[in-house]
């Protein structure tokens, strides 16, 4: 990010916000990206996390912030849009190929992220994260879904309840 | 016996929200992904967000987590039902029915979305009952209800009745039916057949008496979309809705029904389609907002005249009561034979003078000496001030339509688009090419009326590019322009 740091830049410069994380990492940020977030969108609207104040995020550690502000920098311009409308097909593509890149992420990640997006309020990234976790699922036996997502190796009763239901929803694993 | 149409009709029915996974199965697959440190934590999210996750599952895929651990058993339970019975192939019908019935009973609600149109339902008529009892108890907002006819070895099967318990699902947005006798409305019990959140409606194939349609259409007062699909349909129908917006029939190959347009304050698109003409006999009384209308059928000298579209407007001189000033995209279906037939297609256009699209397809017996055809027509306003875009589908450089882009290049002012497209499959050799270009050329040294106009040729649009889901889709502004054909030369008239 390279944008000029004319603080409140009416004349062409973007505005900036500085947003910052629970272990208190400050986080300086174009207004329209961080506006992403429907939490903090309202702050913004008000004029707050300008100049040295800042927008403080006790849920939030840096190392998530910052992966959760790549995605709002990344999506801010097709959003200013209006979503869909004027982008092109290539534009698109690349939107794509970057969301599916970026949720290529060990799991303590993921769900760091799905707790971000959730509390900041980030539509897209809410519903790309579901997604990723939704896939992680597909096309899986509840054993595999549970060696994937880490559960511990089940105790013979749990192993007795898996197999009594997949006796009985019989269909659901055809 | 399933019809090879029937195919294409069960391609008007609504996409579903999930997308089947490539591989379904549960079979062991390798890619796995990294557990990292191999801690538990997707288990630790709040419901909702694992509701939202599981929301996105096929929903065979959905039940198969109630089996994973304790606290994995109520999410899915506790998250809308979305269900569709495709995701259910290729069990065999017996299994998708037990799936559909266990489904439906165990799931303790709201229903989201119940997509039904691949089980046999004669074998299970009292399950039948007791799935629509629910559907309805469940609130289902979208529902598509339709059914598969037994295998060809069982013999044609008795029309069966929908079941009345269908109409009392008061929580529909959007609903499907499709190759069911409907109940009779006139004789409903209390609290059925009224739709107040009702949005869209597709009928396919589906007998019911005229009065059937009327109710319906009188008891769904935020209705938008209407869609009627196949032959079996009500005959007469009179269109009196405050809030419709569009209305399709597709694939109906039958000139028997009539519809009228009585009031429709709301209605902007009016679409049909079929195969092969004719399309139905349509008259517009009152639709003031109408601006989407096609394909409508002309032509064909004295045999098929009798079911052309506006009958009554063509008979008589455009006259301000038979016009319908608010049409903006028009799309007719002609058949040209003789000098009547280029009367007529004059006619027509007299009565929407401010038409700025017009689409054309026309077919061609013999030839003839079209041009003195065009020479001898009367001023037709909309040509001359209003009409922007001309699009020729099936152009294939018959005289007469030589003829008629001659009588555009001199008469059409404000033209700056004039688009011919190949015929579909057929694909011109550049001999054939050249030959239009040749033919082109001849026209575009004489002066044209107006000021600019691109001159556009195409390949053939993508074999079935023009889809139902298009069609009715209110996001694209002009339905009948597919514009997907590879562009054979282009010339750019003026300025």
């Amino acid at each position: 990010m390279a944008a000029p740091e004319s603080g409140d830049g009416n004349n062409g410069a973007a505005r900036m916000v500085t947003l910052i994380s629970s272990d208190n990492t400050r986080f300086e940020v174009e207004a329209a990206a961080a506006s992403l977030s429907q939490t903090l969108q309202l702050t913004i609207l008000d004029g707050g996390g300008g100049g040295g104040d800042g927008i403080p995020l006790p849920n939030v550690d840096s190392a998530t912030l910052s992966k959760v502000l790549e995605y709002c920098i990344k999506h801010a311009p097709a959003a200013a849009n209006g979503g869909a409308p004027n982008a092109t097909a290539v534009d698109r593509a690349e939107l794509e190929r970057f969301d599916n890149e970026f949720v290529n992420i060990d799991q303590s990640v993921l769900y760091s992220l799905i707790m971000a997006a959730h509390n900041l309020e980030i539509e897209g990234l809410q519903s790309l994260v579901a997604k990723k976790v939704a896939d992680m699922i597909k096309g899986k036996s509840p054993m595999e879904i549970r060696r994937t997502l880490g559960f511990p190796d089940p105790t013979p009763e749990e192993q007795a309840e898996m197999n009594a239901h997949m006796l009985e929803y019989g269909w659901a694993y055809e | 016996m399933a019809s090879p149409l029937r195919h294409k009709r069960h391609e008007c029915l609504p996409f579903d929200a999930v997308v089947l996974p490539a591989t379904g199965t549960g079979i062991l697959s390798a890619e796995f992904l990294e557990v990292d440190d191999g801690l538990d934590r997707i288990s630790t999210l709040p419901d909702d967000l694992r509701r939202n996750i599981i929301s996105r599952l096929p929903f065979k895929e959905a039940v198969r987590t109630t089996a994973l651990a304790h606290n994995w058993r109520h999410i899915w339970g506790s998250t809308p039902l979305s269900l569709n019975d495709a995701h259910l192939l290729p069990s065999p019908g017996y299994v998708r029915a037990g799936a559909i019935d266990c489904i439906l009973r165990s799931h303790p609600g709201p229903f989201e979305s119940v997509h039904l149109a691949n089980c046999y339902f004669e074998p299970y008529q009292r399950e039948l009952a007791l799935w629509s009892r629910l559907l309805a108890e469940q609130g289902v907002k979208d529902l598509v209800f339709v059914r598969l006819e037994g295998p060809a070895s069982i013999g044609p099967s008795p029309s069966m009745r929908l079941p009345v318990d269908i109409l009392r699902c008061a929580n529909l947005r959007r609903l499907y039916i499709g190759y069911w006798r409907f109940p009779d409305t006139s004789d409903l019990p209390d609290g059925a057949g009224v739709f107040p959140h009702l949005e869209e409606l597709g009928i396919i194939d589906t007998r019911m008496e005229d009065h059937d349609l009327d109710h319906i259409l009188a008891s769904s007062p935020v209705l938008k979309k209407l869609a009627l699909i196949g032959n079996d349909l009500p005959v007469q129908v009179n269109l009196h809705s405050q809030s419709l917006q569009c209305v399709l029939f597709w694939l109906s190959v039958r000139s028997k029904i009539n519809f009228v347009v009585v009031n429709a304050p709301s209605l902007e698109r009016l679409i049909m389609w079929s195969y092969s003409t004719p399309h139905p006999d349509v008259r517009v009384v009152s639709a003031p907002v109408l601006k989407v209308l096609g394909y409508l059928d002309l032509g064909g000298g004295p045999l098929l005249s009798r079911n052309t579209v506006i009958k009554i407007k063509v008979d008589s001189e455009a006259s301000p009561s038979s016009m319908i000033p608010s049409v903006k995209i028009l799309a007719l279906n002609m058949i040209l034979l003789d000098s009547r037939d280029v009367q007529q297609l004059a006619s027509v256009l007299r009565c929407f003078p401010n038409i700025e699209t017009l689409h054309l397809k026309c077919a061609m017996a013999r030839d003839n000496n079209y041009s003195e055809f065009f020479e001898n027509l009367d001023p037709i306003e909309c040509v001359q001030s209003q009409i922007k875009t001309v699009v020729l589908h099936e152009f294939t450089g018959h005289q007469i339509e030589m003829a008629l882009l001659r009588y555009l290049s001199q008469k059409a002012n404000q033209m700056q688009q004039l688009t011919l497209v190949s015929p579909h499959l057929a694909f011109p050799d550049e001999r054939s090419v050249g030959e239009i270009k040749d033919e082109l050329n001849d026209l575009l040294i004489l002066p044209w009326a107006s000021e600019a106009c691109t001159l556009l040729f195409l390949g053939p649009e993508k074999k079935f590019a023009w889809t139902f889901h298009r069609a009715s889709d209110p996001s694209i502004l002009d339905p009948f322009l597919l514009d997907d054909g590879q562009e054979l030369f282009r010339f750019v008239k003026g300025i």
